[in-house]
């Protein structure tokens, strides 16, 4: 028997279907979508498609099939006023653009180009182009919205603009400027128009690879056009467009990605593996206790908060199916994202994200796109040398941070870092507050409240210290 | 003799093509400085589609794209053609596939 658990925030804008997860006993958590009577065609002959099943063979498309009638979860939909319902393939832990390091879109702009350019050469199109359409299975970009899907019959490529504003646009930004796109992309969800784009690059920077064509005439174009709207002329956009044309475009479009790129910079964190400060027997025995705790539980997904350039995510990741890796410096996670895909522990998700200020709920009714703590609770999380960086950085008191991590109903290993420690000195050393609650003593006063200590751990002479914690319930 | 005037040629289209592509600037408010900021252009409720130029601008891109594409194509053909080379490109027929990742 399925139960439905929730309907998906972010699905009601193509009324051609919405998705819903479903709690199923023996399978866990799965996700199925109502079809409508027209969709449900569509979606059946693409399914059919041999190109399709050689996309999904390459794990590049969610894995997708129809529920027979008498399933529970398809009684359900069907009950609800659904034609048809189909199950697709679940994501382990569903992430945002704004939180993508710089090659993580741009991978999912190849992917997102590299699709549609499939899609017209069999016939189809796809009639949207945002990124949220992708997810990630580890550093594995998957396409999730099958009913974008729909056959093609020579109309022009009406989601270029949205191609050029969600991910073009934030590339060429930040490949060019050196602007981070993710706050850009957090604060507008529907992307960087080409008029605001075009402001960015003013004087000479308009002849940089790609702006003149992608940003700047279109801009033009658009306030042209806005302007003939405004004095009452028509200004209807409809037309058709050579498959030869389309596919050079998305041909010319692939190449300028291609070249975009960005040079991580040699920050604090992005360079952690070789300027943290322990000797190597601490760090040895730092590595020992997480992989002993991570290997007994065996979690399904671990958070690690802070995570730097992943040394800790990747030992976690041998013993869980995914780890979401956070931080706050791109650079770190941009290094990160590359080293894993080059070829590592490919469970791991990396995303940058300020932990004083995680994505909060937003669009429509701040529930379009989840909050980073709302989408999927984590087994585990680790939290290595962080509460101080959040104590002094972000003056969020130490009872708060606990408060926060106990309501996550997780176990967590924590580092405490010790006043006395050089980086905790060294983080103080130009601030006038004292900090008071951030001792060691107020650390275990609040973690007794609402945690019980399996095990710890001193390092660097006690300096620093090393819990593993599982949440305390109520008898 | 005509080298030199090829030169001169290419240079009065420089100059012509600079000085109309900064008329253009200024038609079209494109000065250096943002001087709208504050207005965002896709304000979410105005009556005039944002997207309505879409049609235009693909348009004008594919076709430019596709003069590039055919260039290529051609320029490509010629070089395998002096060097004796096989075409290792991918597959232009039209069939299923596309272009492939490198993983």
């Amino acid at each position: 028997m399925s139960a439905i658990l929730d309907v998906d925030g972010g699905s009601f804008k193509d009324p051609s279907g919405r998705v819903y997860r479903v709690l199923d006993a023996p399978a866990g958590v799965r996700v199925v979508r109502g079809l409508t009577d027209a969709t449900a065609a569509t979606v059946g002959k693409l399914l059919s498609e041999p190109f399709w099943q050689r996309l999904v063979v390459d794990g590049d498309v969610v894995n997708t099939t129809f529920l027979t009638h008498d399933e529970s979860a398809a009684r359900q939909l069907i009950g609800m006023g659904w034609a048809e319902a189909v199950e697709h393939e679940t994501i382990s832990f569903v992430s945002y653009p704004y939180e993508w390091p710089f090659s993580m879109l741009k991978d999912a702009a190849k992917l997102q180009l590299r699709l549609l350019d499939t899609a017209v050469r069999n016939g189809w199109m796809l009639k949207d182009a945002t990124p949220f359409n992708i997810q990630w299975q580890g550093v594995r970009p998957v396409f999730i919205d099958v009913p974008s899907f729909v056959p093609w019959e020579g109309e022009y490529w009406r989601g270029y603009r949205q191609f050029c504003s969600t991910i073009l646009a934030p590339l060429l930004v930040a490949a060019h400027l050196g602007i981070p796109f993710q706050p850009l992309l957090r604060s507008s969800l529907e992307g960087i128009p080409p008029q605001e784009a075009a402001r960015y690059f003013y004087g000479l920077r308009r002849f940089k690879r790609g702006v003149l064509s992608h940003v700047v005439f279109p801009a033009k174009a658009e306030e042209r056009m806005r302007a003939r709207g405004n004095e009452g002329q028509s200004v209807k956009s409809k037309g058709r467009q050579s498959r030869t044309m389309l596919l050079a475009l998305l041909d010319s479009l692939a190449r300028l990605v291609d070249k975009l790129s960005y040079k991580p910079a040699r920050s604090d964190w992005s360079n952690y593996a070789e300027t943290h400060s322990y000797d190597d027997s601490d760090f040895r025995s730092k590595m020992r206790f997480v992989e002993e705790h991570t290997s007994r539980s065996r979690p399904r997904l671990v958070w690690d908060l802070g995570a730097n350039t992943g040394t800790f995510s990747r030992i976690a990741a041998r013993h869980s199916e995914t780890v979401v890796a956070v931080d706050g410096d791109q650079d770190a996670v941009e290094t990160l994202y590359r080293s894993v895909r080059e070829g590592g522990e490919q469970n791991i998700i990396p995303l940058v994200m300020d932990l004083a200020n995680m994505s909060p709920g937003q669009g429509w009714a701040g529930q379009e796109r989840a909050a980073f703590d709302r989408r999927r609770t984590p087994d585990l999380t680790l939290c290595l040398a962080l509460a101080h960086h959040l104590r002094v950085s972000a003056n969020i008191p130490l009872s708060l941070f606990i408060e926060w991590l106990r309501s996550l109903d997780t176990d967590v290993i924590i580092e405490f870092v010790g006043r006395d420690d050089e980086m905790f000195r060294k983080l103080v050393e130009n601030k006038s507050e004292d900090y008071p609650d951030y001792t060691a003593q107020n650390f275990e006063t609040e973690i007794a409240k609402r945690f019980t200590v399996r095990d710890r751990l001193e390092l660097k002479s006690g300096k620093r210290q090393m819990f593993a914690l599982e949440p305390r319930r109520m008898a | 003799m005509n080298k030199r005037l090829g030169r001169m040629v290419a240079a009065v289209l420089f100059g012509a093509a600079l000085v109309l592509s900064q008329a253009a600037w200024s038609h079209f408010g494109m000065a250096d400085a943002p001087e709208q900021a504050g207005q965002h252009p896709d304000v979410l409720m105005a009556y005039v589609d944002p997207g309505v130029a879409g049609f235009i601008i693909v348009s004008v891109l594919g076709f430019i794209s596709a003069v590039g594409y055919t260039a290529r194509a051609y320029v490509g053909r010629l070089k395998r053609l002096v060097t004796g080379e096989q075409n290792t490109h991918q597959d232009e027929s039209g069939e299923a596939g596309g272009r492939r990742p490198e993983r």
